[in-house]
C-alpha cells in the first residue's frame, strides 16, 4: 500500500507486521477460581495479504465451585489450581495437536488477581519456559479480556466496559495505553453480585452472578437503593448495603415463607431484581458519560458480569439512542480464559515484548493502564 | 403567534423546547438554544397610534418561577438544559434520579451565584417536565481552548488499525516518517498549536495557557468554599468569557453543568472532585499533565494553607485509592 | 551458585532453620526448578531468610526464620511449589528416549481428545464478526 493510499483510507497503520508463518502460543490463567489453559495460533492469510488469521485451537479449563454461602479463598483457590493445572494443560496441548517445540511462547497471567493462585500458573509457565526454551509473556488480565473482545468482534475503538468479580472499570484507548475512565470507588459490581448472592443462600454453580440474574426475572418491585454515581466514578458499597438491609426489613420473606396471597412484602425475587435495575443503570450512565466525553459510540463489554443479559440489554438501549452498538455477546470473553491471555502474549511476542525471567513475578495489584500496548497505533 | 394552551399542559416547558435549537446533546441532557424566554419586543413606529413596546406585561405570565432576570440574561441567550428520559432505566428509578438531580444543580448555581462564584445564571425551572433554562455562556470551553477539540469530534478515531505485510512496513518506514505523523494528526491528539479560535483570541489578548490554569484553581477554590463540589469537573464543564469591561483580567472562567453537584462535608469530598478533573485533564489531554499543577497551585493558594492542608492529604490517597483498586480476580 | 534472597539477617541471632535437599534427574533440572522458584520472593520477607542453590543434581533450600511457626509455613509452601515443578517436569519435560511424534500422529491424538471430550478438531477461526470461541470445555 502506498502512501497515497493510506492516507486517503484514513486507516491508521498498525505497528504489527504480518507474520510470515505461523505463530502459537499457549495461555495460562489463574487470577481467580477459574482456571484456563488455551492455545492461539496467528498465521498469514492465504487469501489476503494484510490479514492475519487467528485461531483457537484449544480452550480447555477447570473451575474451583464453592458450596452456597462461600466464597473462595486464595489458599484453596490456589490448592485447586496446583491440583488441577497438570491435567488441564495436557488436555489443552493434547486437543490443540501441537508439539512443545511447535510453541513461540508462552502466556501467563501477570496480575491482577489473587497472589497465590496465579503464582501456580507463573510457576508452572517458568518451568516450561525452561524445560523446552520457550520465551515467556507475563499478560495483564483486564488487558486479555480486551483484546480477545476486539479480535472477536472486529470493534476497532469502543468503550470498554470491564466488569467482573474484582474489576470494574470504564475503559478508552489512548495512545498506547488503555485509560480508565472511571471505575469502583469500592467494589466490583461481581463482588457486590456474588456477596448478595451468599447473603440470600444462592448457589454458586454455575456462578453466583447468573443465579441471579435467574431469580431476578421474577422480581416485581424495585425497592429503592442509594444510586452511587460520582461523576465518572460508582460507589457500590452503599448500595450492598442496603439490599442487605432490606433482608431484615420486617416487610421482606425468605425463600421458603414466600406467600402469594400477601400483597405488600419483599421477596428474594425483588431484591435480585432492584439490585440488577440500580447497580447496572450507574454502571450504564458512566459508560455513556465517557462515551460523551471522547465521541465514541460502540461499547465493549468484557469481564464475568459482562455474561449477564439485562446489562447487555440496558447498555444496547443506551448505545442505540447514540447511534451506537454494544458488542458482548460472546462467552469467550466475557469468562476467564486461556485463550484470552494467550491472545494478549502473542501480540506483545510478536512486538518484541517478552517478559526476562526475573520479572515474571506475578502482582495482586496490576492496573490495566500500566501496559504499554505496543502492538497498537 | 398563536398556541393551543391544552398541547402545553403537561409540561410549560415543552412550549420552549419547540421554539429552542438543539446545540448539544450530552449523556444527561438535551441542550438548547433561545434568544430569550419572553417573546421578542414589538415596537410600534411612533408615528402610528398608541404605544410603545409592551414587551414584559404580556410575558410575566409564562415564567412563574423565574428569580429577578436581569438583561443581560436576554442578551446573551438561554439555554434550557433538558433530561431527557432514559429508557434503559425502571421509570420510578428515572423519574427520581432527574428530579433529584434538577433541582440539586438549581440550588448549587443559585448558592454559588450568592457566594460570588462565577456560574451561569438560573432563570426557569420546571422539575415535572425535567428542564431548567440557564444563562447562555458565550464563549469557549476550556476544552476547545486546550486543543481537545470540540467533544464528540476530532479526539477519538473509531479507524481500523491495518497490518502491513513486512515488505510493505519496510517501504512505509522508508518513505519516511510521513504517514506516521499524518495518522496522529487525523487523531488530533492535544497538539497545542493547532489553530483554534478561542485560543487564538486569548493569546492576542496575552494570556497564556499557564494563566488559564491558575484561573482555573482560582475559580474552583471560590466554589469549594462555599461548601458545594461540581462532581463532575471536566475540561468540557469550565468555559472561558471574555470580559472586556475588567481591566484587570480579560477573561473569566464559569463553571457549567452542576448536574452532579452536592454539599461536601468532609475533605476527602473535596479531594474526589479536584481527583476527578485531574483524571479528566490526563485521559483527555494527556501531554497537559504537567500544566495541572498549576491548577492546584492556585487552588491551594485560594483556600489557604489551613484548608488545604487536610484536602491535600485526602487527595494523595485519593490518588493511590486509584491505584490499589484492582483487587481479586 | 547460590540466591541469596533478601537482607533479613542469618544464623547470628538463634533462628530456626531447615534445609532441604532434593534431588532431580540431572543437575540440568535443578537448576531449573531453582531459577523456576527463585524469582518468588518470600512472603514474610522480613523474618524468613531463604537460600537457594543447586549441587550436582540436588536442589538446596536453605531457610532460616525468626519464629518456628513462620519455619513451617515457609517450607510448607517451598514443598507445595517443588511437587508442583517436579509434577510438571514429569509430564511435560522431553525424555530423550522419546520418539518425536509425526504430524499425523498428531492429528490423530488430536482428534482423538476432540471427540472425547468436546472441542473443535481443527480450531475456531476468530473472523472478527462477533462469534468466538465459546467458553471452553471444562476439564473432567
Amino acid at each position: 500500500m502506498t502512501q497515497a493510499e493510506a492516507s486517503s483510507s484514513k486507516k491508521k497503520i498498525s505497528p504489527l507486521v504480518r507474520p510470515n508463518r505461523r505463530l502459537l502460543c499457549l495461555g495460562i490463567e489463574g487470577s481467580a477460581n477459574k482456571l484456563g489453559v488455551g492455545v492461539i495460533s496467528h498465521s498469514p492469510s492465504p487469501t489476503s495479504k494484510t490479514v492475519t488469521k487467528v485461531t483457537v485451537l484449544s480452550n480447555v479449563r477447570h473451575t474451583y465451585i464453592t458450596s452456597p454461602g462461600e466464597g473462595f479463598l486464595p489458599s484453596d483457590t490456589a490448592r485447586h489450581h496446583r491440583d488441577w493445572i497438570i491435567r488441564v494443560i495436557e488436555e489443552s496441548i493434547r486437543k490443540a495437536g501441537v508439539r512443545w517445540s511447535d510453541l513461540d511462547c508462552i502466556a501467563f497471567t501477570k496480575g491482577p488477581g489473587m497472589g497465590t493462585p496465579l503464582q501456580v500458573g507463573a510457576l508452572v509457565a517458568r518451568t516450561l519456559s525452561l524445560l523446552h526454551n520457550i520465551p515467556l509473556i507475563g499478560v495483564n488480565h483486564c488487558v486479555g479480556h480486551i483484546e480477545m473482545g476486539r479480535q472477536i468482534t472486529s470493534s476497532h475503538n469502543p468503550i470498554v466496559l470491564y466488569v467482573s468479580g474484582g474489576n470494574t472499570q470504564v475503559i478508552a484507548y489512548s495512545q498506547q495505553r488503555y485509560r480508565i475512565f472511571g471505575e469502583t470507588l469500592d467494589i466490583a459490581v461481581g463482588n457486590c453480585l456474588d456477596r448478595f448472592a451468599r447473603v440470600i443462600g444462592l448457589r454458586n454453580d454455575p456462578s453466583p452472578g447468573y443465579n441471579i440474574e435467574v431469580e431476578a426475572k421474577k422480581g416485581k418491585k424495585l425497592v429503592q437503593l442509594p444510586y452511587g454515581t460520582k461523576g465518572m466514578d460508582v460507589s457500590l458499597a452503599g448500595m450492598l448495603h442496603s439490599v442487605e438491609t432490606y433482608t431484615k426489613d420486617k416487610k421482606y420473606r425468605s425463600w421458603d415463607k414466600i406467600n402469594q396471597e400477601e400483597e405488600d412484602i419483599i421477596t428474594p425475587y425483588d431484591l435480585c431484581y432492584s439490585l440488577q435495575e440500580t447497580a447496572f443503570a450507574m454502571l450504564v450512565e458512566i459508560t455513556e458519560r465517557a462515551m460523551a466525553h471522547v465521541g465514541a459510540r460502540d461499547v465493549l463489554i468484557v469481564g464475568g458480569v459482562g455474561c449477564n443479559l439485562r446489562l447487555q440489554e440496558m447498555m444496547g438501549i443506551m448505545a442505540s439512542e447514540r447511534n451506537g452498538r454494544v458488542f458482548a455477546t460472546d462467552q469467550s470473553f466475557c469468562i476467564d480464559n486461556g485463550i484470552m491471555i494467550a491472545q494478549a502474549g502473542l501480540l506483545a511476542f510478536r512486538m518484541g515484548q517478552i517478559t526476562p525471567l526475573e520479572k515474571t513475578g506475578v502482582t495482586q495489584r496490576y492496573r490495566t493502564d500500566a501496559v504499554h500496548v505496543s502492538w497498537r497505533a | 403567534m398563536t398556541f393551543t394552551p391544552s398541547s402545553y399542559s403537561h409540561s410549560p416547558s415543552a412550549y420552549y423546547l419547540e421554539k429552542g435549537e438543539l446545540i448539544k446533546q450530552g449523556a444527561e441532557a438535551k441542550v438548547y438554544s433561545l434568544p430569550s424566554l419572553f417573546p421578542q419586543p414589538t415596537i410600534y413606529n411612533p408615528s402610528s397610534s398608541s404605544s410603545s413596546s409592551s414587551s414584559s406585561a404580556s410575558s410575566s405570565s409564562n415564567n412563574p418561577q423565574s428569580s429577578s432576570s436581569s438583561s443581560s440574561s436576554s442578551s446573551s441567550g438561554v439555554i434550557i438544559k433538558y433530561r431527557f428520559p432514559k429508557t434503559y432505566r425502571h421509570p420510578t428509578l428515572d423519574q427520581s434520579l432527574t428530579s433529584s438531580r434538577l433541582i440539586f444543580e438549581a440550588r448549587s448555581l443559585s448558592r454559588a451565584s450568592k457566594s460570588g462564584v462565577i456560574v451561569p445564571k438560573v432563570i426557569w425551572v420546571d422539575d415535572k417536565g425535567g428542564c431548567i433554562g440557564l444563562e447562555k455562556i458565550n464563549g469557549w470551553s476550556v476544552r476547545e481552548v486546550l486543543g481537545g477539540g470540540a467533544e464528540g469530534e476530532m479526539e477519538f478515531k473509531d479507524d481500523e488499525e491495518i497490518e502491513l505485510d513486512q515488505q510493505d512496513q519496510h517501504d512505509n518506514q522508508q518513505e519516511g516518517k510521513d504517514i506516521g505523523e499524518e495518522a496522529r494528526d487525523i487523531q488530533g491528539e492535544g497538539e497545542y498549536e493547532q489553530v483554534n479560535e478561542g485560543w487564538q483570541k486569548l493569546k492576542e489578548l496575552g494570556v497564556t495557557q499557564d494563566h488559564i490554569m491558575r484561573s482555573i484553581g482560582a475559580a474552583l477554590a471560590r466554589l469549594h468554599l462555599t461548601t458545594i463540589i461540581h462532581g463532575d469537573l471536566t475540561t468540557s464543564n469550565m468555559m472561558i468569557r471574555l470580559t472586556p469591561e475588567n481591566k484587570e483580567q480579560p477573561y473569566e472562567i464559569v463553571m457549567i453543568d452542576f448536574g452532579l453537584s452536592s454539599t461536601a462535608q468532609f475533605p476527602e469530598n473535596y479531594a474526589v472532585d479536584l481527583y476527578v478533573l485531574e483524571r479528566a485533564f490526563a485521559s483527555t489531554h494527556p501531554k497537559s499533565e504537567k500544566l495541572y499543577a498549576g491548577v492546584l497551585e492556585a487552588y491551594a493558594q485560594g483556600l489557604g494553607p489551613k484548608k488545604w492542608r487536610p484536602i491535600e492529604i485526602k487527595l494523595k490517597s485519593v490518588r493511590k485509592r486509584g491505584r490499589k483498586r484492582d483487587m481479586s480476580g | 551458585m547460590a540466591s541469596m534472597q533478601n537482607e533479613a539477617g542469618p544464623s547470628s541471632e538463634g533462628w530456626h532453620t531447615t534445609t532441604l535437599r532434593i534431588p532431580f534427574h540431572t543437575p540440568q533440572h535443578a537448576e531449573i526448578a531453582k531459577s523456576a522458584l527463585e524469582v518468588d520472593r518470600e512472603q514474610n520477607g522480613t523474618f524468613v531468610y531463604r537460600e537457594l542453590s543447586v549441587e550436582n543434581d540436588m536442589l538446596i533450600a536453605k531457610y532460616e526464620t525468626s519464629t518456628v511457626r513462620l519455619l513451617r509455613l515457609s517450607t510448607n509452601s517451598c514443598l507445595s511449589s517443588l511437587d508442583l515443578v517436579v509434577r510438571t517436569m514429569s509430564s511435560f519435560a522431553t525424555d530423550p528416549k522419546d520418539i518425536p511424534k509425526t504430524d499425523e500422529e498428531l492429528e490423530k491424538f488430536r482428534d482423538e481428545a476432540n471427540r472425547i471430550s468436546g472441542g473443535a478438531g481443527t480450531g475456531i477461526e476468530l473472523k472478527g464478526d462477533g462469534r468466538g470461541a465459546g467458553s471452553g470445555e471444562e476439564v473432567k
